[in-house]
């Protein structure tokens, strides 16, 4: 009833609390939904609120003054406080058909109840809620129906995804991964259930969207924490593979639930009532598409050769083999370039738009070969080391041991890629002629890991200390991020959306105003996904 | 008496304390919602909550807990609502003893589990469209009044009480949905 509803918002005048205080004892069921929807009232104050007071509960010992002080803490005062004590004795005077708490009503009063009686739909109101998610990368894809085709950075189109071959990643709007290979049909229909009808699909839940469920003709799996693949083939048989954390498959025709953890699987056929397990093939799932590696296009490669073997001079464009005799090394360590205030395209490589080096205010420098300027903060108008394409400093030992450690990610290690900006450098990629060189492949995102790698670096004696840097985004010369780095900060992730449209991506390192010691922005695994 | 004073004097925890503090959180949930019903204003039921805890944690753990600590902690809630509602006003509650009594055993037979619960409240709360979870925020976490989100969002009041009213109506559709039913016990 509404009046549970206006009771709980203090609005209920005496008759129509009489009323709601009959029909409480008119029938036992009627406490029982009275009790259910103060409940919910309850939990979604406290989910509102951030009141975790259940995981608290679940690890007492130190939060034990957490689980009890928590209702002690209020919500910070409210500044009518005052005037509702001269507000009181007026309600309190009030005729009896006025109800004691009718006051409180203008007052931040957090009690709602959720009506007894089942309203109108409040979609029809404030529109439905839409499955909302974008398709964040592809390789090799081959939609059937190339119109109706996700596209990078757009939301995902309604109604049935029919991917003919190849791999497309696409993430909901609540953090969920689905990485998708072909040939498959699948089917968003809301953010926490997609319902596939054939191919391999590899799904990535984060903490906050457990209980995402994939249906298939066959069995429905709900995710309990992380990650695993489902697999449907051409008759509908489905195959559940465990990658990460724990699922729940259930067949359709049946209502028996299999819990399936990390390393296992299990398969329904279609129609089957029961849930067999099988051996598991978690390698066969897909997990992380294929991105383009920056770093292998600063050393020649199209994004997808793992090169990293020669690298480009800062002043000139050039390109520059690797050291590969001390000597040569010794040198390349030690070069200190001074700007010329031009941009220099990178004739050797057509995938770099160019390189220059920032001087900053008071005159703009330019960004890309469109010409795009930025007026960036004084800087000492001189580049350290040249572009490589690896930390040289490690290959030569001079760095020590493990310097290259981002946070717990070796990044000289095998597998991993480092491309070192120590300031002031700037390198500009071509966006278009990277989707040219790859007609198959999508990307949305410039990712990496960024910090100032020097953070354990010995200080020379009477060395001006530089402890600021900076590391700038631009996408067609519009500043997209912006990091002040000191030098012992810790890493950051660098998250920038590139649109479908985008020509040029500026990546660009500075001194901070204090000098370029020690200033050696280094990005981990820079790669466009 | 300060809470945390009342924690700290317990600090040398024997086995029994853990238990009924462990008790306590799990039931909270339940007496809070149970105190809102006799209390609605939400800063004056926070301060009973407060006392309740504070009357069941500094129990003397040498005498024995009763059989059902739910029915226990919602007793004394129970008694402890009653005083703060005499000493805030002369009207009487809206719930006489006997529908007192039928709440008070509802709230003790509700579900000991929070979690599917609140799984629920979370789940249903992303399927809101932004407007209506926008209007949640404001109303729950930023605290605003329906008269206050009118002039904020430039509507009027009785639009948004409207509003409410059917995003909470929404709301408790899905959650029934995601929950089991609620068994009916003849």
């Amino acid at each position: 009833m509404e009046l549970l509803d206006k009771h709980l918002d203090g609005l209920l005048d005496e008759a129509e609390a009489d009323e709601l205080c009959r029909w409480v004892k008119e029938d036992p069921r009627h406490a029982r939904i009275v009790t259910r929807a103060a409940m919910i009232h309850q939990r979604l104050r406290q989910v509102m609120r951030g009141r975790q007071l259940l995981e608290e509960a679940a690890s007492l010992g130190a939060s034990l003054d957490d689980a009890v002080i928590l209702p002690a803490i209020r919500l910070e005062p409210e500044s009518e406080t005052a005037m509702e004590i001269a507000e009181a004795p007026e309600g309190m005077q009030s005729s009896p058909a006025t109800p004691a708490f009718r006051y409180r009503y203008w007052r931040l009063v957090a009690g709602i109840a959720l009506p007894i009686l089942v309203g109108v739909a409040l979609w029809s109101i404030l529109g439905p809620a839409k499955p909302t998610g974008a398709l964040v990368a592809s390789a090799d894809a081959v939609w059937e129906n190339p119109a109706q085709a996700p596209r990078a950075g757009t939301p995902l189109p309604r109604g049935p995804l029919n991917l003919t071959s190849g791999v497309a990643q696409m993430r909901l709007e609540n953090g969920v991964s689905l990485i998708l290979e072909g040939p498959a049909k699948l089917e968003v229909q809301s953010e926490t259930t997609v319902r596939l009808t054939l191919g391999k699909l590899t799904v990535s839940v984060p903490p906050n969207a457990h209980g995402f469920t994939v249906e298939t003709p066959a069995a429905r799996t709900v995710d309990l924490g992380t990650e695993f693949g489902v697999l449907v083939d051409s008759s509908g048989n489905t195959e559940t593979h465990v990658i990460r954390g724990t699922v729940e498959m259930t067949p359709v025709a049946g209502s028996a639930a299999t819990h399936l953890t990390a390393g296992n699987a299990a398969r329904v056929g279609l129609g089957a009532i029961s849930t067999q397990k099988i051996a598991a093939l978690t390698g066969s799932f897909v997990q992380d598409v294929p991105a383009i590696d920056l770093v292998d296009v600063v050393s020649g490669g199209d994004g997808t050769t793992r090169r990293c073997d020669s690298g480009i001079d800062i002043g000139s464009g050039g390109i520059l083999p690797l050291p590969t005799d001390r000597r040569a090394m010794g040198i390349a360590l030690s070069r200190d370039i001074q700007g010329d205030g031009r941009f220099h395209p990178c004739p050797g490589r057509t995938l770099v738009g160019g390189i220059f080096i920032p001087h900053g205010s008071p005159t703009p420098d330019t960004v890309d070969p469109s010409g795009h300027q930025f007026i960036f903060p004084t800087t000492n108008n001189h580049a350290y080391n040249d572009l490589w394409p690896r930390d040289l400093a490690v290959l030569d030992g001079s760095r020590g041991p493990n310097p290259d450690v981002i946070g717990s990610v070796d990044y000289a290690g095998s597998g991993h890629r480092l491309l070192l900006l120590h300031a002031n450098k700037g390198i500009c990629f071509d966006l278009n002629a990277l989707r040219t060189a790859h007609p198959d492949r999508q990307f949305s995102h410039l990712q990496s890991v960024c910090v100032n790698l020097n953070a354990h670096a010995l200080r020379k004696k009477g060395a001006p200390i530089s402890d600021r840097s900076e590391f700038w985004v631009f996408i067609d010369g519009d500043l997209r991020s912006h990091k002040l780095i000191h030098r012992t900060d810790e890493p950051f992730d660098v998250d920038v959306p590139i649109e479908a449209a985008a020509h040029y991506l500026a990546l660009v390192a500075t001194d901070g105003g204090d000098g370029f010691d020690w200033d050696v922005v280094s990005l981990g695994d820079p790669r466009l996904n | 008496m300060c809470l945390r004073e009342v924690v700290s004097e317990l600090f040398c925890m024997s086995g029994a304390i853990e238990d009924v503090a462990r008790k306590w959180a799990a039931a909270q949930p339940l007496v809070d919602s149970f105190i809102s019903l006799m209390i609605p204003d939400y800063h004056d039921a926070q301060d009973v909550l407060q006392e309740v805890a504070a009357a069941v944690l500094s129990h003397d753990s040498s005498r024995s807990v009763p059989e059902s600590f739910n029915a226990w902690v919602i007793g004394i809630a129970r008694n402890k609502a009653m005083d703060a509602h005499r000493r805030r006003s002369a009207d009487k509650l809206v719930f006489d003893s006997e529908a007192l009594q039928l709440l008070a055993d509802a709230h003790e037979r509700a579900e000991a589990d929070q979690g599917p619960l609140h799984d629920a409240m979370e789940h249903c709360l992303k399927r809101l469209a932004s407007k209506a979870r926008h209007l949640v925020e404001m109303r729950y976490q930023d605290s605003l009044s329906p008269g206050e989100i009118a002039r904020t969002t430039g509507s009027n009041v009785r639009a948004i009480n409207v509003a409410l009213h059917r995003v909470r109506a929404a709301l408790r559709e899905c959650i029934e949905m995601r929950l089991a039913p609620v068994v009916d016990v003849p």
